[in-house]
């Protein structure tokens, strides 16, 4: 392998590990401060033991979260090095912000998590406010930059250094507003729909059914919140795409041929060389009618993009599918849920909705990332679109597959880690009759 | 002078609050390793609960400094991370190593496991500072950047970084302990650390001579180290005399005018050998958006700071501090 794709290869592994962190330290500071409020509000002791107990996993979360958002700060520089030399002035103000958002985060999180029984309720609440605050700006940012590398504002050079003569306007990004609807949207969807199957595999255990129905009637209304907006975002943003990045839209969907009433193909496998889609079924003017609004829309397809700034289709086009499916699922789950709720008037409690829960559970992270990669491989060739190939942003350093391997290694084990540690958490929850283990926690802490 | 040296003059008021913060949290981690005698247990819950809340903020300040350097300085920025790239990705690894095993560990239950989470923590507590001073030495000498981690003058560097982490983290302790018996555990590795420290610095310097010629001859580099010596001195008097508030102090502003006099003593000069700041700063817009930014940023941030720090400042008053009848309740066992 050559060093591009190494470091490729690794960016895409300290990314895909990251986004699932840093998507929990957007949600679970919403679902906290939904619990403290709604403990205030009803007086019911299970919203603030479900506080107390979920404020541990977000302390593990969060920790992997922000040192393996370190590492990605980092890799920008070690794996990425022209790219920070010829564009860090156009991204860099963006990161700063994002620091700044970071940093208001993790400390409110620290007076959150550790100042429960130090600080005021009033002032706790408002740490758990600005920690949901900044972490959903925090993630905002990081979506400006990738909206930049997607479609870049008209840059000034210095030799071939690129600057922007307003830096602000690059929070002005054209896919900016549509980005970052959907991928604070996601996590969201994500948190709410993880915590949904926590306590669907605890509930379907059997013991203390209340609880977890308190806890379920608090990640429900977000989940399917969520679950519902992400098609209507996902919308906007193929909108957006369809007009303005046809390289994209030309891989995700498999969109060979610029033409009016351009099909939609679900599914299928894109030949390059032939251009076409086998085994797919291609609903005509489909595409015309999400991407353009009408059957007669024209919508510009890899034909008119040079052949060698295609991305690579086939795998593009099945990411899109993926995140399609599973969203589309979360979200006939979600409007299914909602419609049981206003009829009956409470939310829906038995062991097949519990399981369908848990698969939900799955389907959500698996949407993120799988959007996630239709975002970066829709790029390619380019970092930043038109302006600099990966291959040319990357590192020429030595030795790459070794720390490829260590890399690996880590994560591994920090997963693993965290996954074991949570079940701990999950158990210890299921085992405690009532709040003591948890008075006695947070007294030690 | 011009915005740029404004950029310059903040990232290295970051450079500060993180040696001040972080490194102090790293050194936290040497002493975890360290812990030993018959309060081994109370040593290490005392360094728990001192860095548990303000850890992660602490280490934003890496990040920002690092944000700060590739938005307003990208050519310098390229050329620090491609030469210091094997130093930069093992301080990656460590930094994830400490953060999440000390998280780890908060949350296991199983001692056995508990035990190697701390092991892990404290061990890339001690590689992370170490590689710091080194980076920090191999900025500041003559010949052009590179991960030249074998040279005398890194090495020392990287110790004498260690060593003052270390020290920084004892003489706060002093202020955290709950029991006079802590606090002198604590009152002695302050004063070990402190005379590393300054063995270290030594070495550094007749190091230096050789390969840092222009840092010594500089007036920032020697008066930073007459000023050093004086404070480092001045902190073990302190220390010695049982003056804690004072002896923190004192160790505050001797790890303070060790790295703002490591920047006087760069100047212009970002990357050796010919790197100077105007070469590579970014153009006048995106500077003062930065530091707009900043302004505003600092705004937010240092009343929230306030808080985190007042909340969580040890509890003297009362005579008890936080958790402390569970401390208390392990003490006396290895």
């Amino acid at each position: 392998m050559d060093t591009t794709t190494i470091a490729r290869a690794q960016m895409g592994l300290s990314l895909a590990f990251h986004i699932v962190f840093a998507a929990f330290g957007v949600g679970l500071p919403l679902l906290l401060v939904l619990a403290d409020r709604r403990a205030k509000v009803t007086g019911d002791a299970r919203y603030e033991l479900l506080a107390r107990r979920m404020a541990k996993g977000t302390a593990i979360l969060f920790a992997v979260g922000a040192v393996s958002g370190t590492v990605l700060s980092l890799e920008l520089g070690l794996l990425w090095p022209e790219l920070m030399r010829r564009f860090g002035e156009v991204v860099g103000p963006l990161f700063a912000l994002e620091g700044f958002a970071f940093f208001t985060e993790a400390i409110f999180l620290g007076v959150y998590l550790y100042g429960r029984e130090r600080v005021s309720p009033r002032v706790h609440f408002f740490s758990g406010v600005m920690v949901a605050i900044s972490g959903a700006l925090s993630a905002a940012f990081v979506t400006v930059v990738n909206a930049i590398m997607n479609e870049p504002l008209p840059v000034l050079w210095d030799g071939d250094r690129a600057y922007l003569e307003a830096p602000l306007a690059a929070l002005l990004a054209p896919s900016a507003p549509t980005q970052i609807l959907h991928v604070v949207l996601s996590c969201y969807a994500t948190t709410a729909f993880a915590m949904c199957g926590v306590h669907a595999v605890l509930w379907l255990r059997g013991r203390e059914r209340d609880f977890h129905r308190a806890a379920l009637s608090l990640a429900l209304p977000l989940a399917c919140v969520a679950g519902l907006a992400m098609p209507l975002s996902g919308d906007l943003s193929a909108k957006h795409v369809s007009q303005h990045q046809p390289w994209k839209v030309g891989a995700m969907e498999a969109h060979y041929e610029t033409s009016k009433c351009s099909p939609l193909y679900v599914g299928g496998i894109p030949d390059d060389a032939t251009r076409t889609v086998h085994y797919a079924i291609a609903l005509p003017c489909g595409l015309s009618i999400l991407g353009g609004g009408s059957p007669s829309a024209e919508i510009v397809g890899l034909d008119r993009v040079p052949r060698g700034e295609w991305p690579p289709v086939a795998r593009t086009h099945f990411a899109f599918q993926v995140m399609v499916s599973a969203g589309s699922v979360l979200a006939l789950v979600s409007a299914g849920t909602l419609v049981y709720r206003f009829r009956r008037k409470r939310w829906p409690e038995d062991a097949r909705y519990m399981r369908v829960l848990v698969l939900c559970a799955f389907l959500a992270p698996l949407a993120m990332e799988a959007g996630w990669l239709v975002t970066e491989w829709g790029r390619q060739p380019f970092v930043i679109r038109g302006l600099l190939t990966t291959a040319d942003a990357a590192t020429h350093a030595e030795g790459l597959g070794p720390r490829m391997f260590a890399f690996t290694a880590i994560y591994l084990f920090l997963g693993f880690t965290v996954v074991t540690l949570l079940f701990g958490l999950f158990r210890a929850s299921g085992e405690a009759p009532s709040g003591a283990r948890e008075e006695e926690a947070a007294h030690g802490t | 002078m011009g915005p740029e040296h404004v950029v310059a003059a903040v990232m290295l008021a970051g450079l500060v609050l993180y040696v001040l913060g972080g490194g102090a949290d790293f050194g936290g981690g040497v002493w975890d390793l360290l812990a030993s005698g018959p309060r081994k247990k109370a040593q290490r819950a005392a360094i728990e609960r001192a860095i548990g809340p303000v850890w992660e903020a602490n280490h934003v300040w890496f990040v920002f400094v690092f944000v700060l350097l590739f938005a307003a300085f990208p050519p310098a920025f390229a050329r620090v991370t491609t030469a210091l790239f094997g130093p930069l990705t093992l301080y990656a690894i460590g930094l994830v190593l400490r953060g999440s095993a000390f998280t780890f560990r908060h949350y296991e239950e199983a001692e056995a496991k508990r035990r190697r989470f701390g092991a892990l923590f404290s061990a890339a507590s001690i590689v992370c500072p170490f590689l710091l001073g080194e980076m920090g030495a191999l900025l500041v000498r003559d010949a052009p950047l590179a991960a030249d981690m074998t040279s005398p003058f890194a090495i020392a560097g990287g110790v004498f970084a260690l060593a003052l982490v270390a020290t920084l983290a004892a003489t706060y302790l002093t202020l955290e302990a709950d029991d006079e018996a802590l606090r002198e555990d604590f009152r002695k590795r302050a004063l070990a650390s402190l005379v590393v420290a300054g063995v270290a610095s030594w070495i550094a310097m007749l190091a230096g001579r050789a390969e840092a010629k222009g840092l010594f001859t500089h007036l920032a580099g020697g008066g930073t180290a007459v000023v050093a010596s004086f404070l480092g001195l001045a902190s073990l008097l302190l220390v010695w005399q049982r003056k804690y508030v004072l002896a923190r102090i004192g160790v505050a502003l001797l790890a303070t005018s060790v790295v703002v006099g490591w920047g006087l003593a760069k100047g212009e000069l970002l990357v050796p050998p010919d790197m100077t700041l105007a070469a590579s700063k970014a153009h006048p817009a995106t500077l003062r958006v930065l530091l707009v930014s900043c302004a505003i940023g600092t705004l937010v941030l240092f009343p929230s700071l306030w808080l985190l720090f007042r909340v969580f400042a040890p509890i003297r008053e009362s005579g008890r501090a936080p958790g402390g009848p569970s401390v208390r309740a392990t003490t006396d066992e290895a």
